[in-house]
């Protein structure tokens, strides 16, 4: 089986590092001039989604219908900002199409379309986006095809039964083609996921129903490339990386504030937020 | 072709999609463990890799079924349709994203009967068309239901089919019989009423109709087999030669088949509307034959109806 071979698929982690700095960068710029977004989740995933699509993942723009590309579901939507800035680095949209995030007939809605070039799956709504995966990995195996299949999930959504539904139909069939990441950021718009409804132990609730398990660091980028890299974690059993990331990771006035969840940028806090990012240069 | 033999159109749907998978590797079934019920052993035996079942899990068997279509496959999504209902918004996503999965609602109406309230798809033609992009397809007879498994599988999009178990029905149609969205099919030409309807109601208004020509009342029937889209030249037509029309459904007057006309005859050419089938209530427990007298949705409780309410107008003259 041949892949699509996008040369930035295999960027080293210094190199992702930059990437995903100035996607960071991005991202804020289009939620301070749409005054729309949630920053808090767009920054907790950044290192994942960048590391992936720039080190790991097996699809570009050149190659969008490639039956066997590799699929991403980004389950948790409400990251739009991030998904969109990453997807102009990769090419598949315009950088300055990112101006029209949210406005009058803009092929950006403020959580991930299909309307998105790039993008597989609308979800937003949460809890759709383990089962999607689950079925184009179910696909994967009856085509015999090495694509493998991501799926992000953020933490709270967790909390969706139709979750469960597909981890153990992924446990079952033992899908190795698929992955789970978990953007544990432990916080839900409102509080602490575990204060809420709890998660944990999650690593047993996921082991127990036939997956794969390991913990990483999701700013840890040297980490993930090669746990990423080296995917399955075990043969006949689909693989859940429990991410431990930081919500508003990178903008020091962000992390460990849940009330960027979905908070406006004021100018000065945005400038603030850009030097921080070594300038950002997206003004 | 009208018989007076009685058919399930199960076997017709199965026999069908089993055609169409010989035809096209990329077909394949999702269902919730009910292969038994909705006649898919067949398919399961005969191609045992396009088959999946993902337990009792209905939000994820429609995710899994877009997840799949994402890949190139054509999923049929076998389910009760009652059971549809709570993946109403994976329905309405795929129907978003445009994915080409076939939604397909067996035992629907009262069909369940002494099952109760929880087991009767009585409200899923109102879920169903309130979506857009996602044709509602609701085939009277076996003929049919094979002809509308043949039109979801050409279609590249998602489609809801409604499909008619465990009531056998009289075929009304030849066995090439094709049908195609937004269409409708003029049963019998008549000038003092239209009897409209949809899947296993278009049935008994056709045994409706026979019976009230008997009684002088020239009752046309026109069957909707396509519920969305809808064929507003023929329900405007129908309003404007007959004056006066009648829906029947089994299914809640609310948000039904006699709304969809309704709204469609109040723009256009606004007539009198009777509208037949279960009153805004749960039903009684008993076999389905029990609630469709109960719902007067016979033929001949129908016909009575009908000349009712036709007798509190003017009947109009030839």
């Amino acid at each position: 089986m041949t892949h699509n071979s996008d040369p930035s698929t295999t960027a080293d982690a210094v190199e992702i590092e930059r990437i995903a700095r100035r996607a960071r960068a991005l991202s804020l710029r289009t939620a301070f001039h749409a005054q729309d977004g949630h920053l808090g989740a767009d920054m907790s995933a950044m290192d994942i989604l960048c590391t992936l699509y720039f080190g790991v993942l097996r699809v570009g723009a050149q190659d969008a219908a490639d039956p066997d590309r590799d699929r991403f579901v980004l389950s948790k939507a409400h990251a739009s900002t991030a998904m969109y800035s990453v997807l102009s680095l990769k090419g598949f949209i315009p950088e300055e199409e990112l101006e029209t995030f949210g406005r009058a007939n803009s092929r950006l809605s403020t959580v991930v379309s299909t309307r998105v070039p790039g993008v597989e799956f609308s979800t937003g709504s949460l809890g759709h986006g383990l089962p999607l995966a689950t079925g184009a990995a179910l696909a994967g195996r009856m085509d015999n095809s090495a694509r493998r299949i991501v799926v992000l999930c953020g933490d709270g959504e967790l909390q969706e039964g139709s979750n469960w539904e597909a981890l153990m139909l992924a446990g079952t069939h033992g899908l190795s083609n698929l992955t789970l990441i978990v953007d544990r950021n432990l916080a839900q718009k409102g509080a602490s996921t575990e204060d809420i409804n709890a998660l944990e132990p999650l690593d047993d609730k996921l082991r127990s129903f036939g997956w794969a398990v390991r913990h990483i660091d999701g700013h840890d980028v040297p980490d993930m490339l090669s746990v990423l890299r080296s995917l399955p974690l075990a043969e006949r059993r689909p693989s859940c990386l429990i991410a431990t990331t930081v919500k508003g990771k990178g903008v020091s006035f962000m992390e460990f504030d849940l009330s960027w969840h979905s908070r406006r940028l004021t100018r000065e806090l945005y400038e603030r937020a850009l030097a921080e990012l070594d300038g950002g240069n997206v003004r | 072709m009208t018989s007076a033999q009685l058919l399930d159109c199960v076997p017709a749907f199965a026999g069908e999609l089993l055609r169409v998978a010989d035809e096209d590797d990329r077909v394949c079934i999702v269902n919730n463990d009910s292969a038994d019920t909705h006649l898919a052993n067949d398919f399961q035996r005969g191609f045992p890799a396009r088959f999946v079942d993902v337990g009792i899990a209905e939000q994820n068997m429609a995710g899994v079924a877009a997840g799949l279509a994402n890949a190139g496959k054509v999923p049929f999504v076998h389910s009760a349709a009652c059971f549809l209902a709570r993946a109403t918004e994976q329905i309405k996503n795929a129907a978003y994203t445009g994915a080409n999965v076939k939604f397909c609602g067996f035992v629907s109406g009262l069909a369940y009967g002494a099952l109760g309230g929880t087991h009767h798809a009585t409200e899923d033609i109102a879920w169903m068309r309130s979506i857009p992009d996602l044709p509602v397809l609701c085939p009277a007879t076996p003929a049919e239901t094979a002809a509308a498994a043949r039109l979801a599988w050409r279609h590249e999009g998602p489609v809801y089919l409604r499909i008619i178990s465990m009531t056998p029905v009289p075929e009304l149609f030849d066995a090439g019989h094709e049908i195609s969205f937004g269409t409708s099919t003029q049963l019998r030409e008549g000038g003092d009423v239209t009897l409209i309807g949809t899947g296993l109601a278009t049935t008994r208004l056709v045994e409706a109709a026979a019976l009230l020509e008997r009684e002088g009342v020239r009752a046309g029937v026109l069957h909707l087999h396509s519920v969305s889209p809808i064929d507003e030249a023929a329900i405007m037509r129908a309003a404007r030669e007959t004056g006066r029309l009648v829906v029947a459904e089994d299914h809640v007057l609310n948000g039904g088949l006699g709304g969809a006309v309704s709204e469609t005859v109040v723009r256009t050419v606004p007539v009198p509307v009777l509208q037949l089938g279960i009153t805004n209530t749960f039903a009684p427990i008993g076999p389905a034959a029990f609630l469709h007298e109960h719902f007067r949705l016979t033929g001949p409780l129908l016909a009575r109806d009908v000349r009712d309410w036709l007798d509190g107008h003017e009947r109009r003259r030839a």
